[in-house]
């Protein structure tokens, strides 16, 4: 196959069949299968969130604690789901500007804002439930506050990396608008 | 609006079909793509201004849409002896072996040659390509030029 082949290729592609109502349906955020997916993630961390708040007063003697402390943790809790749903709605929007260029590179510019945000959130709140369970140490003893940290420490983890490999494409894909050879 | 934003989408959706078969490889990844790229073009659709042809502005997003999209990196696994009558459903004409072979081809390269691309064979101008993509009329030329050599060498 040549180039011209390839042309010829090019124009016979393409038949779409669909119709009026799938096309409808797709429309239709629900049905949607990539932001169904985050948005499940999403509002999953959010009942967790609520429901750990909700408890945690009367399962970890959360009144017994100092009151700065509680206050840290709800602060903290709040901020996090706060990035969840700035992460959520930016993955939403990936098309910003007039061309592709500078569209991608607004995207990068987002994307990175929001994971340096959630990098923020995430630690935020992953220090303030250890300081919450550091104020009761002994109660709970060397074992299951090293499991809670590490259980934290894991989650970061798994946040960071999310956020890294997203932000990574872009950047590479940004790189490949560069008119410079060296740029490929 | 509703109405004239599907009827616009069902006459050019083989806009959206080949940059679907450009920049994604499974069948399952296309239908998400594809509709991922309708999502984007309905919410972008308030802001078309009708100052461009339809044509641009769908191409603009669909390739939008299709590069900043995340999708994880997958293994494929294409071992097979014999071919199966039909391994998904069809919802679209089947790609003949050609335009198999030429699809293939063109998912081997860069996400930003995909697009210089795909509106070169498309008929765009030089300077439509570079209106899109963001890059200069002058380098659409080299680039376009460079693609070809890539492809030359992958399909000979």
């Amino acid at each position: 196959m040549n180039i011209d082949d390839l042309k010829s290729n090019w124009d016979k592609a393409g038949i779409g069949n669909k119709d009026r109502n799938e096309l409808s349906a797709i429309l239709d955020i629900q049905n949607h299968p990539q932001l169904k997916k985050i948005q499940i993630k999403l509002v999953i961390e959010i009942v967790l969130l609520i429901a750990f708040l909700a408890t945690y007063n009367n399962i970890f003697d959360g009144a017994d604690k100092p009151q700065w402390v509680n206050i840290t943790l709800l602060a903290a809790s709040l901020f996090y789901m706060l990035t969840d749903f700035l992460g959520y709605l930016t993955l939403r929007k990936p098309v910003q500007g007039e061309n592709l260029k500078e569209s991608l590179q607004q995207f990068y510019k987002k994307l990175d804002r929001v994971r340096y945000f959630s990098l923020i959130g995430s630690s935020l709140f992953g220090l303030s439930v250890l300081m919450f369970f550091a104020t009761g140490f002994a109660e709970y003893g060397v074992l299951k506050f090293t499991v809670l940290f590490i259980g934290l420490l894991f989650m970061m983890y798994l946040l960071h990396r999310n956020w890294a490999l997203r932000t990574k494409q872009i950047k590479k894909a940004c790189m490949q608008f560069k008119e410079s050879p060296d740029a490929e | 609006m509703q109405q004239a934003f599907l009827g616009i989408i069902e006459e050019h959706q083989n806009i959206i079909y080949k940059v679907c078969h450009v920049y994604r490889d499974s069948k399952e990844d296309q239908e998400d793509l594809f509709q991922d790229i309708v999502l984007q073009l309905w919410k972008a659709y308030p802001k078309f201004r009708k100052e461009s042809k339809v044509t641009t502005w769908m191409y603009r997003i669909a390739l939008n849409t299709a590069i900043a999209i995340y999708r994880k990196n997958s293994v494929a696994i294409d071992f097979k002896e014999t071919i199966p009558e039909k391994i998904h459903k069809t919802d679209s004409t089947p790609v003949s072996q050609n335009q198999d072979m030429m699809f293939r081809a063109l998912r081997t390269l860069s996400e930003a040659d995909k697009a210089v691309i795909t509106l070169y064979l498309e008929d765009f101008s030089y300077k439509e390509i570079a209106e899109i993509t963001g890059i200069s009329e002058n380098y659409v030329g080299v680039r376009i030029n460079r693609i070809k050599n890539k492809l030359k060498k992958i399909l000979n």
